[in-house]
């Protein structure tokens, strides 16, 4: 891997989220300054800000992407105790000659009475749906009836975990087979010995919520967590973040059929877990194919992790920070071109040298 | 096809086109210039074959394309024709319209842009892509996904015309039609005719075939007889119409099974026709006329399919009765062949001159065939 | 099968302090995004320093490469064309047909490396040309590695043959003979050139006899005296019997006459024919595979794996397949003696000596950077039937697990992306799935890329991702106020919903403004009108006003009635409709016949019964226009009935 370019974000603070679009080619970042930034690829593959706005009145958390078939649409959350709804809109202005898109307010959520602290689009088979969880231990999930009127959205229903809330994920399997299922993590440290992922399966004869899971195993504080693409199979697959690395199969047992308006009951195993990051772990996300899992910890590394055919995990890669210090002025603008330097695989370089042994001169026959 | 050379280039080409010939040399064209899509750094490139080709005297190069310059172009190139020896005009993604010069001086040799119509195309606020170029020195004529027209003179930087609204779809492609019109082609399958002597914003004539709605990729004229047109839909149908007969094309013939991008009647020898589709093939017809009717125009108003396989072996040839033209199949036969090995990426543009054929793949590959059989 | 522990490769990110801070991250497309963060901190109030930056860090530097752009693409092709060989035929006729592969494949390795070659000599940049450099060692190895299998595993040659296969694989990786040959050879006087000799034994080393008696000839006729021994070491070189697998002669006849020879020149070494001549000793010396004199020579051997084919050649010509674990692993040893620790490519080579494919091929998967070279030859051994043969249960999941990571690399590539469709649709368990997940992501810049992805799609029946992709492209256009694409692309999709939205859209754009816009796409809409009842109804309003206009009042009466009377127009509109039939009714021929006319009373009545209730949204104004409008309506409806009642009365009498 190499650091292919860097930008600098020109936010007054932390970066607190970046979220990609669904195709890639634009950007979302939030900062503790209150603002979220969008950015455009363009054709040559630079990343150009097309937007910066206030978005909330605290640090905001989490921004996120809402499927391109509804739309250039984006969700944030903050410690405001709010989250918001943002659509880009098109006038008759040459504004986007000139780079600038307008992003307005389309809604507020206000029903929490904490800080909002993530924010997810339901997966799209589920229509335009919103969901929030806060730190009052509420996840709500809202939805815009009209997908052309983002101005509405009615809270559509309220799952109380009891627990300070800190992350969601949605399944995102459209199969008819799973009905859908939101994985929600707990960061609160004053309940112990209580299982911090919860797992709620919608009933479509009570159209409600009901606990499907909790995973008992999990009993320090959680900081994120993630679904895994379902990949046609008939488990689903979970990572959470919590002192450690964890992955979970959740394994749906088959349902009597007389009593099936419970929920699905899971048998849970776990495939793998990792303690490489020392101490707590903050972030896990599965990239498109779920091949490959990324992680965030105290250590203040990226770790990769890949399972082979036999379904064995390891780590196959780390970033890590240079160590340099930050000075005010270290807003790295422009590319670092092509840093081949930096990082280049040990074992690469081994089997050049090996391959390379007594043929320094050596010419290509023609083939 | 052991003619044929192929090159890997490390570009998806989109566009492929020969520098034209003076038409008092009996020379076979050896220049060409490409336009890549779909890649971070487009570009438009130069191309010799033959004796132009570097220093390289072993038969075996001969007809690998040589590299004579290149240059970076903003956005996938949609379109690429050349206006003179020495002048191209690219049409790009981002809406641009650019003509490059080509400085074929051997020790500097180069491309310079001569000119730029940024956001010829374009939504109330976006760019919209140029989807297509044609020239009529000194006019040159583009089309675009925002339905509009726009009429240039290569000499000048104002913008002659536009209209507005052409076409409530995307117009595909354009071909001059007379000095004083263009046909379009639009993503509804309608054949559009503008007379640029009429001001308004209407078309002189539409043609479609009826109920039928599928989109239209390419159109060439035949060379000689300004009122035959061929065309390629996305389901890969080769239709030739008489513009000056109404709603019905004189044939319809399954060629491709996918979309046909392109076809070119040969500018010298009009009874050979070629066409290139994202199936993969690149297919070469062969009209035989027995009378002294250019074939294609023979026949009446009857319209008939005719079903061929594009999968059928390579250098096949298959004889079929030449419906395009005559219910009577004694008058004209029409024959196949498949120009390319077996291939499954798309083949995105060709362009034949004299005895010369080239192509582009989206598998980043040039063909050149330098003994076409015309 | 135990994992080699490889550490993983650290990726520096300038400018970041991982002591203090958290490093936040995205997933991105082709990569990942870095950037400085701190996720303990919990509260509204600054906290972070100013400024940070964010980082794109991309996995694969290799696929960027042009040069390895070609390989890519060229090597995809003979993948094709490899799935496309017929599973039913026979193993034993397609053997001939998986060793062209082979050699077409690595023929497109070599032809890369020939082109890197080229630039890596022409560039002036000091870091690129050593890219190249490393690009070409890889390739070289993995040519290496490539030929190896393919002489012991695809080709699988029998004893005999196999040595001299194994040859040919020393003779073509190890082409600098070829270089000083040629230098030597055309120096004044190539005799007195200080590595003459070298070149001779390099020569006999690799079982060059022809060569090394011409170069040979050239001393000898320089020393006269000499002649007689020269003339024996050439009488020897000449007479080395070469198994030749296409002639008569069997295996044991070969090794006889084989034995025969070799007894020979154990006499002439006995008997100290060349002891006046140290170098003539030393190559008959190795001609008797004295294992000393062949480690003398290291240095011309450079590798223990030519010292390997050279100590067979000498000694075990019919060496079997099944016995070169044995002299390969004491060959290694005795060349690299035991202190040094192996090189991956040494020890990728032994495991394909010891017919361990699985070993060879996951070394080479941690090893190189790359999963071109072990997913095609992974492909190639499994299409061989190898890995099961090799008692590999899981041989064809592994297949698949290496061209899986293949394609996604591919499809992380912003071009590339078109030719990992191919593979997947090649890996039976996971490839529709994965090409699912990824193909809805690639960008759509242009309608023609749109295009060309949905018939990728299309091709493979994946309807949601149709009619996603469609949808996004509906939802592009009305943004961009393009209507008639918009319709376009939602029928395409057929998607109802959103095609009803925007009829509703060119309906009130003519309520708006009182004529259609677009109307090359609404006269042709064909059977596609029926998408939507919507549709429907945009689709026979025009078809009304075309017949109006072209002054068939009779059709144009009876269609407009009846878009109300079988209700595919909305009641939102029936207003509209019946302002519409008033000049038809005012023509001086009657049109609406006396039954016509009270089915459109009955709908005028239906309509205003309805509205009683004042709609508080609807200024005052608006309700005076609309009550006079309905007035003067049924004032033109009984006038109509009336003249109806009379004309069709007139008829029948």
């Amino acid at each position: 891997m190499f650091v292919a370019k860097s930008i600098a974000a020109d936010h007054k603070d932390l970066i607190h989220d970046v979220s990609y679009d669904f195709h890639g080619r634009r950007m979302a970042t939030c900062s503790s300054d209150q603002s979220v930034k969008v950015w455009d690829k363009t054709d040559d593959g630079e990343w150009h800000c097309t937007a910066s706005w206030k978005t909330h009145s605290g640090s905001v958390w989490r921004v996120t992407w809402a499927h391109p078939e509804f739309g250039q649409v984006l969700a944030s959350c903050s410690f405001d105790r709010t989250a918001a709804v943002w659509e880009e809109i098109v006038g008759e202005s040459n504004d986007k000659q000139r780079g600038q898109s307008h992003w307005i307010k389309r809604t507020t959520l206000v029903d929490s009475r904490t800080s909002v602290t993530d924010v997810k689009f339901a997966p799209k088979h589920m229509g335009l749906m919103l969901t929030t969880c806060s730190a009052d231990g509420v996840v709500r999930i809202y939805e815009a009836p009209d997908v052309m009127n983002l101005s509405q959205w009615s809270l559509q229903h309220e799952i109380s975990c009891k627990l300070s809330c800190s992350c969601i994920s949605w399944n995102p399997s459209s199969s008819r087979a799973h009905p859908p299922m939101i994985a929600v993590g707990s960061d609160d440290s004053n309940v112990t010995y209580t299982g911090k992922v919860q797992i709620y399966e919608y009933n479509e004869n009570t159209r409600k919520y009901a606990k499907a899971e909790t995973l008992m195993t999990v009993t320090d504080p959680v900081h994120d967590i993630a679904f895994a693409p379902n990949l046609g199979r008939s488990f689903h697959v979970l990572a959470v973040a919590t002192k450690d690395v964890r992955i979970f199969k959740l394994i749906p047992l088959r349902k009597e059929s007389a009593t099936s308006s419970g929920p699905t009951k899971f048998e849970v195993q776990v495939m793998a877990q990792f303690d490489s990051h020392n101490s707590q772990v903050w972030r896990v996300s599965w990239n498109i194919t779920s091949t490959l899992l990324a992680s965030s910890g105290d250590d203040g590394c990226v770790r990769l992790w890949k399972a082979n055919y036999m379904d064995n995990w390891k780590c196959t890669g780390i970033l890590r920070g240079d160590g340099s210090p930050v000075n005010g002025s270290s807003g790295q603008t422009g590319s670092f071109g092509n840093a081949g330097g930096v990082g280049g695989p040990a074992s690469q370089n081994s089997v050049v040298g090996a391959a390379s042994a007594g043929r320094k001169k050596a010419q290509l026959m023609p083939g | 096809m052991d003619c044929i050379a192929a090159k890997y280039v490390s570009q998806k080409i989109s566009k492929i086109r020969w520098r034209p010939v003076p038409s008092e040399s009996l020379h076979q064209p050896d220049v060409f210039a490409t336009g890549s899509w779909d890649n971070e750094d487009n570009k438009v490139s130069v191309w010799a074959v033959g004796e132009n080709g570097v220093s390289s005297m072993d038969d075996e190069f001969e007809g690998d394309p040589q590299l004579l310059c290149e240059t970076k172009h903003e956005g996938d190139v949609l379109d690429l024709q050349f206006l003179d020896q020495d002048k191209i005009v690219a049409a790009s993604s981002t809406g641009a319209v650019t003509i490059f010069k080509h400085h074929p001086d051997k020790d500097k040799e180069g491309l310079s842009v001569a000119h730029t119509w940024e956001r010829a195309h374009r939504y109330p606020c976006d760019n919209a892509p140029c989807t297509g170029v044609v020239c009529n020195s000194p006019e040159l004529v583009s089309v675009g996904e925002d339905g509009r027209i726009v009429l240039y003179k290569v000499d000048q930087r104002a913008i002659l015309r536009v209209i507005e609204n052409a076409d409530s779809s995307t117009i595909h492609a354009v071909t001059f039609l007379k000095t004083t019109g263009v046909l379009t082609v639009n993503s509804i399958g309608q054949l559009k005719l503008w007379d640029f002597r009429q001001q308004g914003n209407e078309p002189a004539q539409v043609l479609s075939l009826t109920g039928d709605r599928v989109p239209l990729h390419c159109v060439d004229r035949h060379p000689n007889q300004q009122h035959i047109v061929a065309t390629g839909g996305q389901d890969g149908m080769l239709c030739i119409w008489d513009v000056r007969q109404g709603n019905m094309p004189f044939s319809l013939t399954e060629a491709h099974s996918a979309e046909m991008w392109e076809v070119h009647f040969h500018p010298s020898n009009p009874d050979h026709l070629f066409t290139c589709s994202e199936d993969g093939s690149l297919l070469h017809w062969e009209s035989s006329a027995n009378s002294d009717t250019p074939s294609f125009l023979q026949g009446g108003r009857n319209t008939s399919i005719i079903s061929r396989s594009a999968i059928a072996p390579a250098g096949g040839n298959q004889s079929l009765i030449s419906a395009w033209l005559a219910g009577d199949s004694s008058k004209g036969r029409l024959e196949t062949t498949h120009m390319l090995p077996s291939q499954t990426l798309s083949v995105n543009s060709l362009d034949v001159l004299g005895q010369c054929l080239v192509c582009g793949t989206d598998g980043e590959a040039i063909y050149v065939n330098r003994q076409v059989p015309v | 099968m135990e994992e080699v522990d490889v550490e993983p490769n650290i990726t520096l990110i300038p400018g970041v302090d991982f002591r203090h801070k958290h490093l936040g991250f995205v997933w991105g497309p082709g990569d990942i995004v870095v950037y400085e963060t701190n996720y303990t901190e919990k509260g509204g109030g600054p906290g972070g320093s100013g400024r940070p930056a964010i980082h794109v860090v991309r996995k694969d530097e290799d696929i960027y490469s042009p040069i390895l752009r070609k390989l890519f693409n060229e090597s995809h092709h003979i993948f094709v064309d490899l799935q496309r060989i017929k599973k039913d035929l026979p193993s034993k006729n397609k053997k001939p047909q998986f060793v062209s592969i082979s050699k077409n494949y690595r023929s497109v390795i070599r032809a890369c490396m020939e082109e890197l070659q080229q630039i890596a000599v022409s560039t002036q940049d000091d870091s690129l040309s050593t890219q190249y450099g490393n690009q070409i060692s890889i390739l070289l190895a993995v040519e290496l590695i490539w030929n190896l299998c393919e002489v012991l595993f695809i080709d699988a040659a029998p004893a005999g043959t196999l040595l001299l296969h194994l040859l040919d694989w020393v003779r073509l990786h190890k082409v600098d003979v070829d270089v000083k040959a040629r230098e030597i050879l055309q120096s004044d006087s190539p005799t007195k050139h200080p590595a003459y000799w070298d070149l001779v034994i390099s020569f006999v080393l690799q079982g060059r006899m022809d060569e090394a008696r011409q170069v040979l000839m050239k001393q000898a006729s320089l020393q006269p005296a000499a002649r007689p021994m020269f003339s024996l070491m050439d009488n020897l070189l000449h007479k080395m019997p070469i198994f030749n697998p296409g002639g008569t002669q069997t295996l044991t006849e070969f090794d006889v006459k084989w034995r025969h020879w070799h007894e020979e020149c154990d006499r002439c070494l006995q008997d100290s024919s060349f002891a006046s001549n140290s170098h003539l000793e030393t190559i008959c010396k190795i001609l008797v595979g004295d294992e000393d004199t062949l480690l003398e020579q290291k240095e011309l051997l450079s590798t223990w794996y030519h010292f390997l084919v050279t100590r067979l050649l000498y000694t075990h010509p019919t060496v079997k397949p099944t016995d070169l674990h044995h002299y390969a692993q004491s060959c290694m040893h005795m060349f690299l003696g035991t202190r040094n620790a192996l090189e991956p490519l040494d020890s990728i080579l032994l495991a394909a000596f010891e017919f361990d494919l699985h070993q060879v091929i996951k070394d080479c998967s941690i090893a190189l950077n790359n999963w071109w070279f072990v997913a095609h030859l992974t492909d190639l051994l499994d299409h061989c039937k190898l890995l099961q043969s090799h008692n590999l249960h899981f041989g064809s999941n592994l297949r698949e697990f290496l061209v899986l990571e293949y394609a996604s690399g591919l499809f992380t590539h912003h071009s590339l992306w078109q030719l990992a469709v191919d593979y997947f649709d090649h890996c039976p368990e996971f490839g529709r799935v994965y090409l699912e997940l990824q193909i809805e992501r690639v960008p759509l810049d242009t309608e023609r890329k749109a295009l060309k992805v949905l018939r990728i799609c299309e091709q493979r029946q994946m309807t949601e991702q149709v009619r996603s992709i469609c949808k996004i492209m509906a939802k592009r256009a009305l943004r961009n106020s393009r209507l008639g694409s918009a319709l376009s692309w939602s029928i395409r999709a057929k998607d109802a919903a959103f095609a009803t939205l925007i009829s509703e859209r060119f309906l009130q754009d003519y309520c708006t403004r009182g004529s259609f816009s677009d109307l090359d796409l609404i006269d042709n809409l064909g059977p596609a009108m029926l998408l939507s009842d919507r549709l429907t109804f945009l689709g026979k309003y025009r078809e009304f006003h075309k017949l109006y206009g072209e002054k068939q009042f009779t059709e144009a009466a009876k269609l407009l009635l009846s878009l109300m009377t079988a209700k595919i127009a909305p009641r939102s509109f029936w207003m509209t409709l019946l302002t519409d039939a008033l000049p038809l009714l005012e023509q001086k021929e009657v049109i609406f016949s006396a039954e016509q006319t009270h089915e459109l009373m009955f709908c005028l009545e239906e309509l205003t019964s309805e509205k009683c209730d004042p709609n508080p949204d609807q200024p005052m104004q608006d309700e005076e226009v609309e009550s006079t409008k309905i007035e003067l309506l049924r004032l033109a409806l009984a006038r109509n009935l009336a003249n109806a009642i009379v004309k069709e009365g007139t008829v029948e009498a």
